[in-house]
């Protein structure tokens, strides 16, 4: 088989820190990439690193895409930090030369359904993206360190029982707890309650326990 | 008829008052509030400071009741995006996009959006007063009174 001699070519439009490192890695993976920044000053800088793989101009222009060679693009990506300007590249390359792939990235959330509808099927939602991953690390964490007991290596911490804890359900009596360890409070609709044997754990609960430093991790896990 | 128009400079605001006088409601929305003050103090409409793009905003502006929406922002992109956004999520049926740009606005026409394109006319009617001498009588009127009627003989020059 011949060696494979044409490379793939790829628009990026909006030379952010989106558009920046996304033309850095496409150029390690041997990319043919064209940067296109319509700012002079963000231009010069990236040229200043990129070399000739950007050039000056607004992207959203059709004879600016044409002169870019929109035509034998395998990809073009909208990376502006404006979706309004972000629509009308992916428009302007799919409507008007209709070849190769087409990404847009979006900022705002709320435009998804908008850019879905008009035919813009691949879509990036940065901003989503990020605050589902910031979410993901907000969850609150099933065992809360509260203290530890002076001198000593007891630590009283509050276990949160979400929906999926193997808890819930389980009687107090069921549970086969350490010997050193011992639960000392349930909070439970914001009333703290002295467990008894008989007490079935349910969502929401709040259990305040004194635990040796040692079976944090494993409750954590546990728990988790 | 209940008309929305986004961007109050120089256009927008001219349009509301127009409109609004000739006893329709005008909602006007910019993203600045000192814009208003450009529909001087007779206005007749209501105002709504926040972005076009933003739906919320739009539909406190009256966007589900909307006969026409106006996308008249300092903005080439984000008017063909409003334009868009209430034709296709909102169902209004009759949405112009301004434009300063000639080829998006043909582009984008070609695609099925009304778009009004400030360049192509001013140059439409330059080309016609380089040919002829003069302005055409119709377009003066239309420059100096801003008669919505002139539009459609200004369309029988066939200005391109």
């Amino acid at each position: 088989m011949p060696e494979k001699t044409v490379k793939n070519y790829a628009i990026i439009v909006g030379g952010g820190k989106i558009g920046y490192f996304l033309a850095r890695s496409l150029i390690n993976r041997n990319y043919e990439v064209l940067l296109m920044e319509k700012d002079s000053r963000t231009y010069h800088q990236l040229s200043a690193d990129l070399g000739d793989v950007v050039m000056q101009g607004d992207g959203c222009e059709p004879t600016i895409l044409q002169m870019a060679g929109v035509e034998r693009a395998n990809l073009v990506v909208a990376a502006t930090g404006d979706d309004a300007d972000n629509l009308v590249v992916c428009q302007m390359a799919q409507h008007c030369f209709g070849r190769g792939r087409v990404i847009a990235r979006i900022n705002n959330p709320e435009n998804e359904t908008l850019f879905e509808k008009l035919g813009i099927s691949e879509r990036v939602n940065s901003t989503g993206a990020i605050l589902n991953l910031i979410g993901k690390k907000m969850q609150r964490p099933a065992v809360v360190l509260m203290g530890m007991l002076e001198s000593s290596d007891i630590e009283v911490v509050e276990i949160i029982l979400e929906e999926n804890s193997p808890l819930v359900g389980a009687a107090l009596r069921d549970l086969q707890l350490p010997h050193d360890t011992l639960i000392i409070s349930v909070l439970r609709s914001g009333k703290a309650m002295i467990p008894t044997a008989d007490l079935v754990f349910a969502v929401d609960d709040v259990l305040v326990a004194l635990i040796p430093t040692k079976w944090e991790s494993t409750l954590r896990e546990f728990v988790a | 008829m209940n008309i929305i128009i986004v961007g109050c400079g120089r256009c927008g605001s001219r349009l509301g008052r127009r409109l609004a006088e000739s006893g329709n409601r005008v909602s006007v929305v910019d993203i600045t509030r000192a814009a208003f003050n450009r529909l001087g103090p007779n206005f007749q409409g209501s105002t709504y400071q926040g972005s076009g793009l933003d739906q919320e905003v739009l539909i406190r502006a009256g966007l589900e009741n909307a006969d026409i929406v106006f996308a008249l922002t300092g903005g080439d992109n984000r008017n063909l995006m409003i334009a868009q956004l209430v034709k296709i999520q909102f169902s209004v049926e009759r949405a112009v996009a301004r434009l300063h740009d000639p080829v998006r606005a043909e582009k984008y026409h070609e695609m099925g959006l009304e778009t009004i394109c400030t360049t192509t006319i001013t140059t439409g009617l330059l080309e016609l007063y380089a040919t002829n001498g003069s302005f055409p009588e119709t377009s003066c009127d239309l420059a100096i009174h801003g008669d919505h009627s002139m539009l459609q003989e200004i369309k029988k020059q066939e200005i391109k």
